[in-house]
């Protein structure tokens, strides 16, 4: 399901006026996964269970190898053209904002990502142990959108007027951005 | 007389029972000073000396932390996420689950045996109206010890570190200063991987404490030591409220005790 939801989030993506009037069709899509990712990680009927069984359980074992999986992630923290994406494990992963409607990726937001690494660490040469850069390492993949399923019905109308205003402001955003 | 504590069914009035009937007996106990000879002895096996302490401390959970502390709430808050494997350090290896293609885990079991050990710690010290000093170095969250360590009126410390803060205090303030009762190490470890430096300087100056160790810190001079994952905001979350709890126990029951006489 998630694959041909990319798929046809990626065709939208080409055209970038075209992503607003799939919009609506793939928002349902999106909420299904956030509702999903919600239920998964906020069940809590597990007040009496070993850490053993917590940890079985766990999305993080769940993941299997992390090279390559996708994950959903929240903007906690955003610098500049740099983005913070909590993601549920150790740390952060940091991530640069794509040129293309830049202004949607603020903290908050949630975010899918491909994650490679749950920690970028390396041994150098001649030292015992690794050093750590204390992050993750991810590539940003898309955007989720946030709006609860009320407000989006209520809002497709608005969402058909506001259009092409949002892309004016991404695509001064992202003109001036490469001289900053 | 534990049997006795164990008995009370009510998690309040087991509280205070116990409080009231462990102070009874103290005086008894306490009248019969060790001899020299059992002082000698203590010198090498400090256990000989046990019956001469104060029976709220030979309690191995006065505050009843054990009720507080819930592996699924550590969980959640991340608790067990230790650093990969290839920074491990050799003398943290006891508190680890396992490791996860490469992840280390820390076992929440042996994490919430230490803390609450580490939680009786602390919330001793405040009873008896100690002054804990909570130290960190990590940037994400220093804002959130210095709010909690001011909101049960204690104190931090989370910017850099002058050598001799703790060890030099004359020579740096000019007056003589109280020194910390216990410090609260929130991370071990500064941004460059070295140890805190005041780890050492609390250790030269006989000061008890309590760190928050992850996969590749250093447990080395720390009296209590608390195996957790400290770089995640969620983590330090938790344990500052924790040790918020601990430190509120702990003056509750002063004024109580205060009040009573």
């Amino acid at each position: 399901m998630l694959r041909s939801l990319l798929n046809s989030r990626g065709v939208a993506l080409r055209s970038f006026r075209a992503a607003f009037s799939t919009e609506t069709v793939t928002g349902a899509g999106d909420e299904s996964i956030i509702d999903f990712v919600d239920t998964v990680t906020e069940s809590s009927e597990a007040q009496n269970q070993s850490f053993a069984s917590l940890l079985r359980n766990s999305k993080f074992m769940q993941l299997g190898d992390f090279n390559g999986r996708l994950v959903v992630g929240k903007i906690v923290h955003r610098i500049q053209e740099d983005v913070y994406i909590d993601f549920g494990l150790k740390f952060n992963a940091v991530c640069k904002v794509p040129a293309v409607n830049a202004e949607a990726y603020r903290s908050g937001a949630r975010v899918l990502i491909r994650l490679l690494d749950p920690e970028l660490s390396e041994r150098f040469l001649g030292s015992k142990k690794d050093l750590t850069l204390l992050e993750a390492d991810a590539v940003l993949v898309r955007l989720l959108s946030n709006v609860p399923r009320q407000q989006r019905q209520n809002q497709n109308q608005k969402t058909s007027e506001v259009a092409p205003k949002d892309s004016e402001a991404t695509a001064t955003s992202s003109s001036s951005s490469p001289p900053v | 007389m534990r049997r006795v504590i164990s008995l009370a069914t009510h998690a309040e009035r087991a509280f205070s029972s116990r409080v009231s009937a462990l102070q009874k007996p103290t005086p008894s106990t306490s009248s019969s000073v060790p001899d020299r000879a059992t002082l000698e002895k203590g010198t090498v096996q400090p256990t000989v000396l046990k019956p001469f302490v104060s029976a709220s401390l030979q309690h191995e959970d006065l505050f009843n932390f054990e009720k507080l502390v819930h592996v699924d709430e550590m969980f959640k808050a991340r608790i067990h996420y230790g650093h990969k494997v290839g920074t491990v350090n050799n003398n943290m290896k006891w508190a680890l689950y396992g490791e996860r293609l490469g992840v280390c885990l820390f076992d929440l079991d042996i994490t919430k045996q230490y803390l609450v050990r580490a939680l009786n710690f602390v919330a001793h010290v405040s009873m008896r109206g100690g002054m804990i000093l909570f130290v960190t170095s990590n940037r994400d969250t220093m804002f959130d010890v210095e709010k909690a360590a001011e909101e049960v009126g204690q104190y931090s410390h989370v910017r850099k570190w002058q050598s001799g803060t703790l060890t030099n205090t004359r020579q740096l303030l000019g007056a003589s200063v109280r020194l910390p009762d216990a410090v609260c190490f929130l991370s071990t470890l500064t941004s460059l991987g070295e140890n805190h430096p005041a780890i050492i300087e609390a250790a030269k100056m006989a000061i008890p404490t309590i760190g928050v160790v992850d996969s590749n810190s250093d447990p080395a001079y720390l009296t209590y030591l608390v195996p957790a994952n400290d770089d995640t905001p969620q983590s330090t979350e938790y344990l500052l409220r924790m040790f918020k709890e601990a430190v509120r126990r702990g003056q509750d029951e002063r004024k109580r005790l205060q009040q009573g006489k």
